[in-house]
C-alpha cells in the first residue's frame, strides 16, 4: 500500500479500511459507540489533512509499478481482508463481554445520564482529552502546510440565499445548542453539537460574507480553536490539585463540570472543522503575507 | 585501600592534557610545549614514584568505577601494568620532545598533539587495566585516537594508509569485543589473576578454544601477527614521531601486551598448555618471525624495512608468552621494554634522515654515516641491539627466550631464533655498510655546517634510547632494570625457576 | 522490587516531591504550553522554552521517584480498571520518558538560541509559529504515550504523536520536505487504523482495554492472534522496521534538523516502545505470541541492521547517512524481540540502545543543521571543506563513537549487552549479524569522519551566514547531546536498576 503512486488510490484504499474498521465498530454495543466515537474522530482528522492536502500543489508523482509488486500488494490485502472477515464471523458476538456492566453500575455517581457522555467525559474523560489536543494538533498541522486556497463562493449579496440563511444560521445554533445540552441524558454531545455549528459557520463562509467569522487568522479565531482544550486542562489540572488525582471531579460537581467542557468542547470543535474545511491558515487580518 | 585514587590521577594527566592541548590556539606554541612537557614530567614523576612503592613497599593500587555491562571498570597497579606503564611514560615523554622539533611550523599541531595525548592516556588506559572489560575499551580508544596522527599529512596516500589502519583494527576490535562478551558469559568473571583466573576452570574446552581464538585473533591484529600485520606497513605513512610511537609504545605494543595479559592472567599458561593452544601460538609467532624478517629483507624504502622488522619482533614477545617457562616469559616481558627502546631508536633516527636530507629509500644512504654522523651511530647502536650482539639490549631478550625454549622442551625456538637474528644482520648490516664505508653521493655530501648535523630536539631522543640500549644490556641486572622487574613478573605468573641454565 | 541503591535522598525532599502528580504534571504542562503557544504565536519561543523545561523538570522528578519508591500507577478521574483509564509506570517507561524529555528539552533549547540567531532567514529557521505548538503537543502525546496503560488509550496518544510529526515533517516548507510529509502521513494513518484494528478484534473478544486486566483473561485464541499480528504490523511500520522504512529517509532526511532530531530521535521509539509494552506484558506472558512471531521480527530487524547500514555506506548526502542510520539503529532495538524469552539483560541492551541513539542521532541531526549553514549543502563531497567549524567535527566524533558501539558510549553498553544475549539465548548467526551491522556503521561513520582530514580544498566564497555556523549557539546543544551519548556508558550501574523496577505493569 505504501508504494501506490497515485493519490487517488491511496484515498481510495484509506477509505475502504477506514469503512471496514468503521463496521466493526457498528456492531458493538451503546457504551462502545463512545470509543467508536473517538476512535472515528482521530482518524477522521487525519483524513481532513489528507483532504487539505488537495489543495496544496506537488502531489506525489504517477508512477506505475511493476506488476509483480502490484500482485504483491493485492495478493497481501486479499489476505488481510480474508482474515479480517474470518475473524469477524469466527467471534461469537452473542456472549461477547463488555463494559455495559460496569457503566451501568457507575452510572449514576457518573453526573449524567447518557452513557454515552458518561463514557466520554467522564469514565474515559482522559481519552477525550488528548482526542481534543489531536484537534488541535490538526489545525496547527494544516496551518503548516501553507496559506488556505480560495474557498469557492457564492458572488455576495445573492438575494435568495441571503434570505435562506437568515432563519436557517439561528435555527442552527439554536440546535446545537439543544444537541449539547441533550447530551447529558440522550445521545448528542460535543461533537454532535460543534459539527452542526460548524455546518452554520460553513454557510455563513460560503456566502461570501466579508465578517463571516473564520477566514482571518485573529487572536479571537485561535482563542476559540484551543479553548477546548484549554478549559479541559484547566479541569483536569484543578482536579488533580484539589482531588489528587487526575480528572476526578469533586463530588456533585461532575454534572456543572462536563457541562462546561462541553460548550467549550462545542465551539473548539466547530471552528476547527471550519479552518480544517479551509485546508490552510487562513491570511492575517491586516492582509500581510 | 589508600592510594586508591593514584591509578585514575596517572591516566588522567594525559587525558586532561589532551583537551587542553585540542583548545589551545595554533600559533601559542609556547602554551602548547609547556602543557605538553609538564604532563610528560609529571606522569613520569608519578610512574617513579609508583614503581618505588610497589617494588619495596609491596603496594598494589587499584580503582573501581561500576558499570552496566560486563564489569566494572578497574585501573590497577601491578608490576606488570609498571613495566607498561613506565615504557609509555618515559617514551612519550622523549617522542614529545622529539615530535616538538619534528613539526615546527607545520600545520594542525593543536590537534596533533591533542591525539597523541589521546593516544597515550589510551596506552596507559591499557597497562592499568584490572580486567579484560577495561582493557577493551582503552584499546578500542587507542584506535580511535591513532587514526587522526595516521592521516595528520591529509595527502591521499595517508588517506588509504588510515582506511586500511581502520579497516584491520575496528574488525580486529570487533573480534576482541565478541571473546570478551563471550569470556564474560561463560566464566562469570574478566578479573587478569596472576597465574590465571580460576573462573575459567569451570568452562568446557571447545568454548575456551573458540574464545581463545577471538581474543587473539582481535589482539593479533595490533600486534601484527601473520596473516593480521598488512595495515603496519600501510601505516608508514603517518609523521616520523607517530611511527616511532605506533612501533614502540602504543599500537603494536598494546596487541603484545593484550596477549601477554591474556596467555598468563585470564587463560594461565598452564591452561593455555593444557588445552592444546601453547603450541600452535607459539608457532604462528615463530613463523611471523621468519616471515617479517624476508619481507625486510625485500624492501628498499627505510621505513617499510623497519616496519616489516617491527612485525618480525613483537611476535618474539609473542612467542615467549607462549612457552610454558618462567625464562621464555622474562624474555618477553624484557623484549616488550627492550625492542621498544631499540625500535624508537630506529624510527627517530630514519625520520632525521628523513627531515635532514630527504631521504627515504636505503639504496640511497651512501656516506650518510659522514653528514649525520651522530644520528647513525644512535642507529648504529639500535641496529645492532636488534641483531642481538652482546652485551646490547636484543641481546639479553633473545638469550632469555632461547633459554626458555629450551627448558619447555621446545629447542626449535633456538633456531628460529638463531636465523632470525642471521636475517636482521642480513637486512640491517647493509645499511650501516653504506652509511659509514661507502662514499657519500651528491645527496649527502655537503658536511653539516655549524655546531649540530639537526636541532637537538632531533637529535637528543634517539642519542638518549641508544644509550638506554646499551645500559639496559650492560647493567642488566641492577635494581630495576627491565631484567630484574621482569623476573620479579615472571616468577608470580608461573612460579617455579628452573636451575641450571641462568641462575 | 527494592529502590534503586545509590539514589538517595533526604526524606523531606523525597516527601515533597512525592507530594505532586509529576506524571499529570508532565501531560498537562506541554499541553496548556503547546495551546498557549498557537494562540500567541508572538510568545510562542518563550513558552516553548519554559514549558519544555518544566515538563523536562517534571519528568525528571517522576523518573526520580520511580527509582526510589517502585512503579507509578494512577486511576484517572478514580475510575479503577477496566471502566477507567490507567496510567502506569515501570523502570521501562521511567528510562524512555526521561530519554524523551532530556533530549527533547535540548531540542527546544537549540531551537530557541539558534531560531533568535537567524530570524531574517525564514528558510534556514523553523517557522517558530508552527513548529513550538506542535513540538509542544507531540511532546505531550509522547509523554502521555509512555505512561499509558490501556491499548485504546496508547491509541490516541499514538494519533497525537503521528500528526503532531506530520505537521512537523512538513514545517520547512521545502517540496521534497512537503512530499515525504504527505507520504508519512498516510503511511501514519494507515498503520493507526490497522492497530486499531488490533485493539477493536481484541476488545470484542474480551470486552477489556485495561493492559492488566486484558492480561488475566486474554488466551491464545486464533482472533487474538490476528489482532496480535495486525498491531505489531502497525507499529513497526511506523518505527520504520525493514521492509516498511521507505518512508523514513525521505521525510526524516527533508525536514528542517530540529525536526529531524526530534523525529529520528524519540517518535520512531515511541510506536517501539509500544509494541515492547504489548509484547512484554500482553502477548509473551498470556501465549498469544509465540517464539516464531519474535523470531520474524528479529530477522527483519537484522536485516534492516544490514540493509540500513549498507544505504548509509553509500549515501551521497549527509542527512541521508544520518536518516539511514536510523533505520540500522532500529533493527537492533527490533533484534531484542527473539532474546526477551532469555532473561532481562536483552530488555536493558533495549533502553541503552534507544536512549544513547536518542542522544547521539539528535546531535547529528543539530550537527548536519551547522554543516548545512557552513557549506550550503550537505554533500559528502563537501565536507573536506575548511569552513567547517571544529565543533561539528567533535560533535560527529562523539555522536559516530557512540552509534558504532564504541566504548565507553552508551551505545557500547548497549551493544555488549546485546552480544552477551545473542551469545546466551540466539542463533550465532544473531551474533554475526550484530557485528556485520557494527562494522558496517563503523564504515559509515569512518566515511564521515575521514572526510575531515581529506586533502584541503579551496574555501569557496559563500554568501551565507558562515559567521553564523561558527557560534557557540549552534555548536553547544549538540556538542553536548553527542558528549551525553558518550556519558551514558559511564552512568555506573543505576541506569540497568532502574529499567528493572516493576517488571511488568501491574
Amino acid at each position: 500500500m505504501l508504494w501506490s503512486g497515485s493519490r487517488a488510490r491511496m484515498t481510495m484504499l484509506f477509505i475502504g479500511f477506514g469503512g471496514v474498521v468503521a463496521l466493526v465498530w457498528m456492531r458493538l454495543g451503546a457504551p462502545d459507540v463512545a470509543l467508536a466515537e473517538a476512535a472515528v474522530g482521530a482518524a477522521l482528522t487525519g483524513a481532513l489533512i489528507l483532504r487539505a492536502q488537495g489543495s496544496v500543489p506537488s502531489p506525489l508523482p504517477e508512477r506505475s509499478l511493476p506488476w509483480i509488486i502490484r500482485g504483491l500488494v493485492a495478493g497481501l490485502s486479499v489476505a488481510v481482508f480474508s482474515a479480517l472477515a474470518w475473524a469477524l464471523i469466527s467471534l461469537d458476538w452473542q456472549v461477547r463481554p463488555g463494559l455495559e456492566g460496569a457503566v451501568e453500575a457507575r452510572l449514576p455517581e457518573s453526573g449524567v445520564t447518557n452513557p454515552v457522555t458518561a463514557v466520554l467525559l467522564n469514565f474515559r474523560g482522559y481519552d477525550t482529552l488528548l482526542e481534543v489536543a489531536v484537534l488541535l494538533i490538526a489545525t496547527a498541522a494544516v496551518w503548516c502546510l501553507g496559506r488556505s486556497p480560495e474557498t469557492p463562493r457564492l458572488p455576495p449579496g445573492d438575494p435568495l440565499y441571503l434570505a435562506l440563511l437568515r432563519p436557517l444560521i439561528p435555527l442552527l445554533c439554536i440546535v446545537a445548542g439543544y444537541l449539547l445540552w441533550l447530551g447529558a441524558f440522550a445521545p448528542g454531545g460535543a461533537f454532535q453539537a460543534g459539527a452542526v455549528l460548524s455546518g452554520a459557520l460553513l454557510l455563513l463562509l460560503v456566502a461570501g460574507l466579508p465578517r463571516a467569522p473564520g477566514q482571518m487568522d485573529t487572536l479571537r479565531l485561535r482563542v476559540t480553536i484551543a479553548a477546548g482544550l484549554l478549559v479541559f486542562v484547566v479541569v483536569a489540572a484543578a482536579t488533580a490539585m484539589s482531588q489528587s488525582t487526575l480528572l476526578q471531579y469533586p463530588p456533585g460537581l461532575a454534572k456543572h463540570l462536563i457541562l462546561v467542557i462541553e460548550a467549550a468542547l462545542t465551539l473548539s470543535v466547530a471552528f476547527t472543522f471550519l479552518v480544517l474545511f479551509q485546508g490552510g491558515r487562513p491570511a492575517p487580518p491586516d492582509g500581510r503575507a | 585501600m589508600s592510594g586508591a585514587w593514584l591509578p585514575i590521577v596517572v591516566l588522567s594527566i594525559s587525558l586532561i592534557a589532551a583537551p587542553l592541548i585540542f583548545a589551545t590556539a595554533e600559533r601559542r606554541v609556547a602554551l602548547r610545549t609547556t602543557i605538553n612537557l609538564c604532563a610528560a614530567v609529571l606522569k613520569l614523576g608519578l610512574v617513579a614514584y609508583l614503581t618505588w612503592q610497589v617494588a619495596f613497599e609491596g603496594a598494589r593500587y587499584a580503582w573501581r568505577w561500576p558499570m552496566a555491562a560486563g564489569s566494572d571498570l578497574v585501573l590497577q597497579v601491578d608490576p606488570l601494568a609498571l613495566l607498561f606503564l613506565s615504557l609509555s611514560a618515559g617514551l612519550w615523554l622523549l617522542t614529545t620532545i622529539y615530535a616538538i622539533g619534528y613539526l615546527e611550523d607545520a600545520p594542525h599541531r593543536s590537534r596533533f598533539f591533542g591525539f597523541f595525548s589521546l593516544c597515550v592516556a589510551a596506552t596507559t588506559g591499557i597497562a592499568l587495566a584490572g580486567n579484560l572489560y577495561t582493557f577493551l575499551i582503552f584499546y578500542e580508544l587507542l584506535t580511535l585516537a591513532t587514526y587522526p596522527l595516521v592521516v595528520h599529512r591529509q595527502t591521499p596516500e595517508a588517506l588509504r594508509g588510515g582506511r586500511i589502519y581502520l579497516a584491520y583494527t575496528l574488525t580486529g576490535g570487533m573480534l576482541l569485543l565478541v571473546g570478551t562478551v563471550w569470556l564474560g558469559s561463560a566464566a562469570g568473571s574478566l578479573d587478569f589473576v596472576t597465574a590465571g583466573n580460576p573462573a575459567l576452570a569451570s568452562v568446557d574446552p571447545i568454548t575456551l578454544t573458540a574464545i581463545f581464538a577471538l581474543l587473539l585473533a582481535g589482539l593479533g591484529v595490533k600486534a601484527a601477527l601473520f596473516p593480521a600485520h598488512g595495515w603496519l606497513p600501510q601505516a608508514m605513512v603517518a609523521p616520523a614521531p607517530v611511527s616511532a610511537l605506533l612501533h614502540a609504545v602504543a599500537v603494536v605494543k598494546a596487541g603484545a601486551f593484550g596477549i601477554i595479559r591474556v596467555v598468563e592472567e585470564v587463560f594461565g599458561i598452564a591452561l593455555t598448555v593444557k588445552l592444546g593452544l601453547a603450541l600452535p601460538l607459539a608457532g604462528l609467532a615463530a613463523f611471523t618471525i621468519i616471515y617479517g624478517s624476508l619481507q625486510a629483507l625485500r624492501q628498499d624504502d627505510l621505513k617499510r624495512r623497519l616496519a616489516y622488522s617491527t612485525v618480525s619482533q613483537v611476535s618474539y614477545i609473542v612467542l615467549g608468552a607462549a612457552l610454558f617457562s618462567p625464562l621464555a616469559l622474562i624474555g618477553a616481558l624484557m623484549h616488550l621494554v627492550h625492542q621498544g627502546l631499540m625500535k624508537i631508536t630506529l624510527f627517530m633516527c630514519a625520520g632525521n634522515i628523513a627531515e635532514a636530507v630527504h631521504l627515504y629509500k636505503v639504496s640511497d644512504l651512501d656516506g650518510i654515516g659522514r653528514r649525520l654522523p651522530w644520528t647513525m651511530t644512535a642507529f648504529t647502536v639500535a641496529a645492532l641491539g636488534m641483531i642481538g650482539v652482546p652485551p646490547l639490549a636484543g641481546f639479553v631478550s633473545k638469550w632469555y627466550l632461547a633459554a626458555g625454549g629450551i627448558d619447555d622442551q621446545n629447542a626449535w625456538v633456538v633456531l628460529v631464533l638463531l636465523a632470525s637474528s642471521g636475517l636482521n644482520a642480513l637486512y640491517l648490516l647493509p645499511i650501516l655498510h653504506r652509511a659509514w664505508f661507502k662514499a657519500p653521493t651528491a645527496a649527502t655530501a655537503g658536511a653539516a655546517s655549524g655546531r649540530l648535523e639537526i636541532k637537538w630536539t632531533l637529535l637528543a631522543p634517539p642519542l638518549v634510547t641508544a644509550a638506554l640500549v646499551i645500559g639496559v644490556g650492560l647493567f642488566a641486572n641492577a635494581p630495576f632494570s627491565p631484567l630484574s622487574w621482569a623476573r620479579l613478573i615472571a616468577t608470580g605468573e608461573i612460579p617455579r625457576l628452573p636451575e641450571g641454565l641462568i641462575r | 522490587m527494592p529502590p534503586v541503591q545509590g539514589l538517595r535522598m533526604s526524606d523531606a525532599a523525597g516527601a515533597l516531591l512525592a507530594g505532586v502528580d509529576w506524571a499529570a504534571v508532565a501531560i498537562l504542562t506541554p499541553l496548556v504550553g503547546g495551546a498557549a503557544a498557537f494562540v500567541l504565536p508572538n510568545r510562542a519561543r518563550a513558552i516553548g522554552v519554559a514549558a519544555s523545561g518544566a515538563t523536562a523538570a517534571a519528568a525528571v522528578a517522576l523518573v526520580w521517584l520511580i527509582a526510589t519508591g517502585g512503579p507509578y500507577d494512577l486511576a484517572v478521574g478514580g475510575w479503577s480498571a477496566p471502566l477507567g483509564i490507567r496510567l502506569a509506570a515501570d523502570g521501562l517507561s521511567a528510562a524512555l520518558l526521561g530519554m524523551t524529555n532530556l533530549v527533547g528539552a535540548s531540542v527546544a533549547v537549540h531551537v530557541a538560541l539558534t531560531g533568535r540567531a537567524t530570524k531574517n532567514d525564514p528558510e534556514a529557521g523553523v517557522a517558530a509559529w508552527g513548529f513550538w505548538p506542535l513540538w509542544l503537543l507531540l511532546l505531550a502525546g509522547l509523554n502521555a504515550l509512555y505512561l499509558s496503560a490501556d491499548i485504546f488509550n496508547l491509541y490516541v496518544t499514538l494519533e497525537m504523536v503521528g500528526l503532531s510529526a506530520v505537521g512537523l515533517a512538513a514545517l520547512s516548507g521545502k517540496a521534497d520536505a512537503f512530499k515525504a510529509a504527505m507520504r508519512y502521513l498516510l503511511v501514519g494513518i494507515i498503520a493507526s487504523l490497522v492497530y486499531l484494528l488490533g485493539v477493536t478484534l481484541l476488545y470484542a473478544q474480551y470486552g477489556v482495554l485495561d493492559l492488566a486486566t486484558l492480561r488475566q483473561v486474554m488466551i491464545p485464541a486464533p482472533a487474538t492472534q490476528l489482532a496480535m499480528v495486525a498491531m505489531l504490523a502497525a507499529l513497526a511500520m511506523k518505527s520504520a522496521l525493514f521492509p516498511l522504512h521507505g518512508w523514513l529517509p525521505p521525510a526524516h532526511g527533508n525536514a528542517t534538523a530540529p525536526v529531524s532530531a526530534l523525529l529520528s530521535a524519540l517518535v520512531v521509539k515511541a510506536s517501539l516502545y509500544i509494541a515492547v509494552r504489548l509484547w512484554l506484558d500482553l502477548f509473551e506472558p498470556t501465549g498469544v505470541g509465540a517464539g516464531a512471531v519474535a523470531t520474524v521480527l528479529g530477522i527483519l530487524g537484522a536485516c534492516a541492521v544490514l540493509w540500513g547500514g549498507l544505504q548509509a555506506l553509500i549515501a551521497k548526502r549527509l542527512k541521508l547517512v544520518v536518516a539511514y542510520s536510523t533505520v540500522a539503529q532500529v533493527g537492533y532495538l527490533f533484534m531484542c524481540f527473539p532474546l526477551w524469552a532469555g532473561g532481562r539483560e536483552a530488555l536493558t541492551a533495549f533502553v541503552y540502545l534507544a536512549v544513547a541513539h536518542a542522544f547521539a542521532k539528535s546531535a547529528l541531526f543539530l550537527a548536519c543543521e551547522q554543516v548545512q549553514r557552513a557549506l550550503g549543502d550537505d554533500q559528502m563531497s563537501s565536507l573536506s571543506r575548511p569552513e567547517l567549524p571544529g565543533a561539528v567535527k567533535i560533535t560527529f566524533a562523539l555522536a559516530a563513537v557512540s552509534l558504532v558501539g564504541l566504548p565507553p558510549s552508551g551505545g557500547f553498553i548497549g551493544k555488549w549487552l546485546l552480544l552477551d544475549s545473542t551469545l546466551l539465548h540466539g542463533p550465532t548467526v544473531w551474533t554475526v549479524a550484530v557485528l556485520c551491522g557494527t562494522l558496517l556503521s563503523a564504515a559509515a561513520m569512518a566515511r564521515v569522519l575521514a572526510r575531515f582530514f581529506a586533502p584541503e580544498e579551496q574555501a569557496v566564497a559563500q554568501d551565507l551566514v558562515v559567521g553564523d555556523a561558527a557560534s557557540w549557539r549552534f555548536s553547544l546543544t549538540p556538542l553536548l547531546l553527542a558528549a551525553a551519548a558518550v556519558g551514558i556508558g559511564l552512568l555506573g550501574a543505576w541506569p540497568a536498576e532502574l529499567v528493572n523496577v516493576g517488571e511488568t505493569v501491574q
